[in-house]
């Protein structure tokens, strides 16, 4: 449980979930402490006859324990539950803080899926921990120690008795546990195995389908189905027959109680109420006790929930050198001698460029030459492996990140909009936008017209029913969001890419309206769009092949040339019979 | 409790027997209990007793070791029963899921349905395994050892008997009145998840834009609202269910508290022995243990009927029909004859549509994003049926042929490659499923893909996963069109790519588009109508209903929609950034 200390939610709370323990355990131990009370009103009878009154006071007294028991009870719930939610929100923050902080490789490489399990199942996992089985392992620390101790002051003899057993209990789990953990390793594999093959049946259901006459993958994924039973039922005879044979000891240790005490008893050593109170007492101590082995088993779940939460909070943010708060003075962007390569596969090698400020460069290449990530790097989504790119003459990595920010706008390929309204959206540019500020943005962005079409307009949800955007009028959003956010400097990723084809035109026009007067850099595959800017990059297995003008690349690159001839082939392409 | 009767009427006989095996066994194991402690007390009372005789006590000891010798037994019994027969369960409801996702129309697999059938396959179908086969168990077990434990009681003495469950009415009433209370709260609850749920799901996806905006906090500000609303209606429903729990355990505590007074009165005036007082408190301390679990297993009851609910609805989503007589076309002339369809009110339709499509020719759907072109191809391919009107497939009408043998007459190339965690031999190979190495690479060869299989270091061999190979768009393209080439289907859907592709791959794509389509009756949505102009026939779509129809030089000749859209498209193509 080292982990915990990691997580500041748990922290934070751990008082308030040890003083529920307490109070819970107070709870426990006045209902035991009325039982034997009642035992007492049973030896009062068996040994003296007491008077009525005397009865009941006791009974009162029992009355009063009970009730104070449940409100305790009751009390120890409510604390208990209300740190623990405490807690998980506090650690769905830090972890909102801490995946802010990443970079977007991190983003890449752990699914959106796994990140929302993380997030809502493991941490709801942790409640049942903070709420339940932490105040449960107080619970049976405190009163294995309550009611020994009151045992061993009745008969010392009985005492040492009851716990006869708990040494060869410990030796056994200590060692079975280790065992159990081999096992829970192997099984957590093969659990692992089946889910990614039903993820991926699941995810490849519509092919599937499509050639159902041909295919073997259902029974592919039902043998791993198979297979993984097979562990889970190993698994479970692992621990279910150790565990019943402990079980044995544990309700062993009553039946040593039980027949040491009638040894005594028949030699009058201990009296007859003395010996019931201490079976009453040997019957919770057990029932405790066998809480701890199911304790135990729950351990491994929430040990796998706090590990998963922990491997994002361990994940390194970025590491920025030093954080200066400076103005630019110009926007030229330069890369230094820069590389980068993610994990173990080098995407961009030895790279020096410089960006004119209010210039055009385009980066053309083929897929995969490492465009897109040059262009990811100077939004910082990166760090550079070696060299550095500066904007203005500052290393990128010594800006402030809303400095940075402010100075960078960037039109996606995959347009990403929110479940929030059309007006909301655009205002992601800048939140201290008027509404008559984003229309005109969205009026240079050509969405205007469209978005008064629909029945609400600007409030509009994007993604609800009748809301359907099409990829154009998507993009065209975005775009208006980029003007708003007026950056010097714009990055278009393939942006001029036909996405809607019918709406060509109105994209174009958007762009030419967002990309006047700035800094633009433009991934772009359709090279008959960039001919006329200043510098085309080209770009070639994680090289910067050429840097020039587009007559000057075509006259001197035989990769530029080829990529010309070809697309004009496309052009003239047809499907054809 | 109608959920209830569902959910057990899912279960086969089998289960049934195990599940029944289970509960006797953790009945066993309670009463194995209760005798070990009846038989504890008994011997106090022998030894107690003024002659007890030594043999009596040796046999208590024997009695004794003897039943936690059983219960030991009957543990280990019963949680591996229900282990197993959890386990057979899940493993048969998840086999059921398979297969059954295989009757379905393609339409039914959207983004969002994939998404949620896996969380309905791991998370639910779990949620059901406990619910049935640790829940119920334990349940019916803690009733049964509650009525037999009961039922002794009375027995041995009917006035303390009635003290024991004296307030236990009043005790149910107040958690079924607590609970009726706490409804609200914890409905409200449950939607405060599910809105932080999908905050969340949101934020990871969108997090390259919420990074180009980092300035703005608006999209984590309203995340963080979401948490800290969850957290306040967590805490105030975890507020109402200790004020439940606790008034319910109160008239528990204080239902034992009447027993002992009751006890000891009736002791006091010598109507019961102080032995039988004794059994009643320590007994009855048993007998309330299964109404202490209720709560757990109300609560656990709550999550397993959503879950259920889940389970069921896709178990329980209309398939394909099975046909009797299937019919099976001789030739592919595809025919729409006054088609109509409405998906939803107003969200996407086809309005009484006539067309033909003769075999071995293309034909390509042109028109603006929501004209209709995307649902003509989905009708085709039975997504949906067609609610007035008939569709032919070589004069018969496509829901007289089984649905499998429809779809094996289709290749449908889709925008989104799917490819599996396989080498790119089986990925290909999906399309037939014998087929030998030679026809695989002669497919790949038509795809325009096996060049650069080849220049793969494991070639063939190479395994497509996410990290292991990075496949371009275009090379996922032209895996999927090698595929089709195997199938070797009849008719061809072909939905062309949009996104951005650089100009090498995009001829590759163009050349084995042409390979594939070559001989097979074609069928394109079209985006760029370049690539469409000597099609055999254009159907020019506006709002689901055919405007024009004809080739590509007549349609140009009518000066209509055709003709702006290509002229619009051919001045989009004129347009250079610059300065």
């Amino acid at each position: 449980m080292k982990n915990n200390e990691e997580m500041k939610g748990i922290k934070k709370q751990k008082s308030k979930i040890n003083f529920a323990g307490l109070v819970m355990a107070l709870s426990v131990a006045f209902g035991i402490l009325s039982t034997v009370l009642v035992m007492n009103i049973f030896s009062e009878f068996t040994v003296v006859r007491q008077s009525h009154n005397k009865v009941v006071v006791v009974v009162a007294i029992i009355c009063a324990l009970l009730i104070t028991k449940a409100l305790l009870y009751a009390t120890a719930l409510w604390i208990s539950h209300i740190a623990a939610y405490q807690s998980l929100s506090d650690i769905r923050e830090q972890m909102i803080e801490h995946l802010k902080k990443m970079p977007l490789a991190f983003f890449q490489r752990r699914s959106s899926g796994e990140l929302t399990k993380i997030i809502n199942y493991d941490v709801e996992k942790i409640e049942l921990l903070l709420a339940h089985a932490l105040p449960d392992r107080f619970v049976v620390m405190a009163l294995t120690c309550i009611i020994f101790v009151s045992v061993m002051i009745l008969d010392w003899r009985l005492g040492l008795t009851m716990i006869a057993f708990i040494p060869v209990i410990a030796i056994i789990m200590t060692l079975i546990s280790k065992w159990w953990g081999k096992i829970q390793l192997r099984y957590a594999k093969s659990l692992a195995e089946m889910s990614a093959s039903l993820m991926e049946y699941i995810a490849c259901i519509p092919v599937i389908k499509a050639f159902s006459g041909e295919e073997t993958r259902s029974e592919k994924v039902k043998d791993k189905l198979r297979e993984n039973i097979k562990w889970e039922e190993y698994q479970t005879k692992a621990t279910n027959i150790p565990i019943g044979f402990l079980s044995i000891l544990v309700e062993g240790g009553l039946a040593l109680v039980a027949i040491v005490g009638s040894i005594l008893l028949m030699n009058n050593q201990i009296a007859v109420d003395k010996f019931f109170i201490i079976i009453i007492l040997s019957i919770g101590f057990y029932g405790v006790i066998s809480k701890l082995y199911f304790i135990a088993g729950t351990n491994v779940m929430y040990q796998s929930a706090i590990n998963n939460v922990n491997s994002v909070l361990d994940e390194k943010p970025l590491e920025l050198v030093e954080r200066e708060d400076t103005e630019l003075e110009n926007y030229n962007i330069s890369f230094n001698n820069v590389s980068f390569s993610y994990g173990e596969t080098a995407v961009l090698r030895d790279t020096n460029l410089n960006f004119q400020q209010r210039s055009v460069t385009a980066l053309v290449g083929k897929s995969g030459s490492g465009k897109s990530t040059l262009a990811n790097l100077i939004m910082r989504f990166w760090l550079v492996d070696e060299g550095e790119i500066t904007i203005g003459g500052v290393d990128i990595r010594a800006l402030k990140e809303e400095n940075l920010s402010k100075c960078i706008s960037m039109v996606q390929q995959d347009v990403f909009l929110f479940n929030t309204s059309i007006l909301e959206n655009i205002r992601l540019g800048n939140c201290e936008a008027t509404d008559e500020e984003i229309i005109e943005a969205a009026k240079k962005a050509r969405i205007h017209d469209f978005v008064i079409s629909l029945p609400n307009g600007y409030k509009t949800i994007v993604g609800e029913k009748g809301a359907r955007l099409s990829g154009g009028e998507k993009q065209r959003i975005s775009i208006a969001r980029a003007m708003l956010k007026k950056a010097p400097i714009i990055i278009l990723d393939e942006a001029t890419a036909s996405i809607d084809p019918y709406n060509e035109k109105l994209v174009h026009e958007a762009i030419n309206n967002l990309t006047k007067d700035k800094t633009l850099i433009v991934i772009a595959h359709h090279l008959d769009t960039i001919v006329k800017a200043d510098q085309i990059v080209l770009l070639d297995k994680e090289r910067v092949v050429a840097a020039g003008t587009h007559v000057e690349l075509l006259n001197q690159e035989e990769l530029y040339r080829q990529l010309w001839k070809e697309q004009e082939e496309c052009k003239q392409w047809g499907l054809q019979v | 409790m109608k959920s209830f009767s569902d959910i057990f009427k899912m279960l086969n006989k089998y289960e049934r027997k195990q599940l029944v095996l289970t509960t006797l066994a953790w009945t066993l194991w309670s009463v194995f209990g209760v005798l070990t402690i009846v038989l504890i007390l008994l011997m106090g009372q022998e030894i107690a007793s003024d002659n007890f005789a030594r043999t009596n006590v040796y046999y208590y000891w024997g009695a004794i070791i003897a039943t936690f010798i059983l219960k030991g037994v009957a543990f280990a019994y019963a949680h591996s029963k229900a282990h197993f027969t959890g386990y057979a369960l899940m493993m048969r409801i998840r086999n059921e899921f398979i297969d059954k996702m295989k009757m379905f129309s393609l339409g039914f697999f959207t983004k969002e349905r994939l998404g949620n059938i896996s969380t309905i396959i791991h998370h639910d179908v779990g949620k059901i395994e406990i619910l049935t086969s640790h829940i119920w168990t334990k349940l019916v077990s803690d009733v049964l050892t509650a009525l037999i434990i009961g039922i002794a009681l009375f027995i041995l003495d009917w006035r303390m008997g009635l003290a024991l469950i004296s307030l236990l009415p009043v005790a149910f009433f107040s958690l079924w009145y607590g609970g009726i209370k706490g409804e609200k709260t914890h409905k409200e609850n449950r939607e405060n998840m599910a809105d932080m749920v999908s905050s969340f799901v949101e934020y990871v996806k969108g997090i390259p834009v919420i990074k180009v905006f980092s300035e703005n906090p608006t999209i984590t500000n309203q995340l963080q609202e979401r948490i800290g609303k969850f957290r306040k209606s967590s805490k105030s429903a975890a507020v109402v269910a200790s004020k439940t729990i606790g008034s319910y355990f109160l008239f528990l505590e204080l239902c034992f508290g009447v027993l002992v007074a009751i006890g000891a009165y009736l002791v006091l005036g010598n109507e019961v022995s102080i032995y039988v007082f004794a059994i009643f408190i320590i007994l009855g301390k048993e007998f309330y243990k299964p109404f202490l679990n209720a709560e757990t297993y109300l609560v656990f009851y709550i999550t397993a009927k959503d879950s259920f609910g889940r389970v069921a609805s896709v178990l329980q989503h209309p398939t394909m029909q099975a046909l009797t007589t299937s019919k099976t076309p001789t030739s592919y002339d595809i025919c729409f004859k006054n088609v109509s369809f409405e998906y939803e009110e107003n969200a996407f339709n086809i309005v009484d549509t006539s067309f033909k499509c003769r075999e071995g020719t293309i034909t390509a759907f042109v028109g603006s994003s929501g004209a209709g072109k995307t649902t003509i191809t989905n009708l085709i391919a039975r997504f949906w049926d067609v609610c007035e009107g008939s569709i032919m497939i070589g004069g018969i009408d496509i829901r007289d042929i089984e649905y499998d043998e429809l779809l094996s007459m289709m290749g449908i190339v889709m925008q989104n490659v799917i490819l599996f965690n396989d080498t790119i031999a089986e990925n290909i190979k999906v399309g037939k499923k014998n087929a030998t190495k030679q026809e695989i690479e002669k497919a790949a060869k038509e795809a325009m893909i096996h060049d650069f299989i080849i220049s793969l270091p494991q070639g063939y061999d190479t395994l497509i996963s996410e990290d292991a190979v990075n496949l371009s768009g275009g090379q996922k393209q032209r895996i999927s069109i090698a595929r089709m080439m195997l199938k070797d289907a009849p008719i061809i859907i072909l939905d062309e790519m949009t996104s951005a592709i650089d100009p090498i791959n995009e001829r590759k794509i163009q050349k084995a588009m042409n390979n594939l389509i070559k001989g097979r009756t074609t069928l394109v949505i079209a985006h760029h109508l370049h690539t469409i102009r000597y099609a055999n026939q254009i159907i020019v779509l506006d709002e689901g209903r055919i405007v024009e129809k004809g080739k590509h030089d007549s349609l140009l000749k009518l000066d209509g929609i055709y003709k702006k859209l290509w002229d619009s498209q051919m001045q989009a193509k004129e347009w250079e950034i610059a300065r």
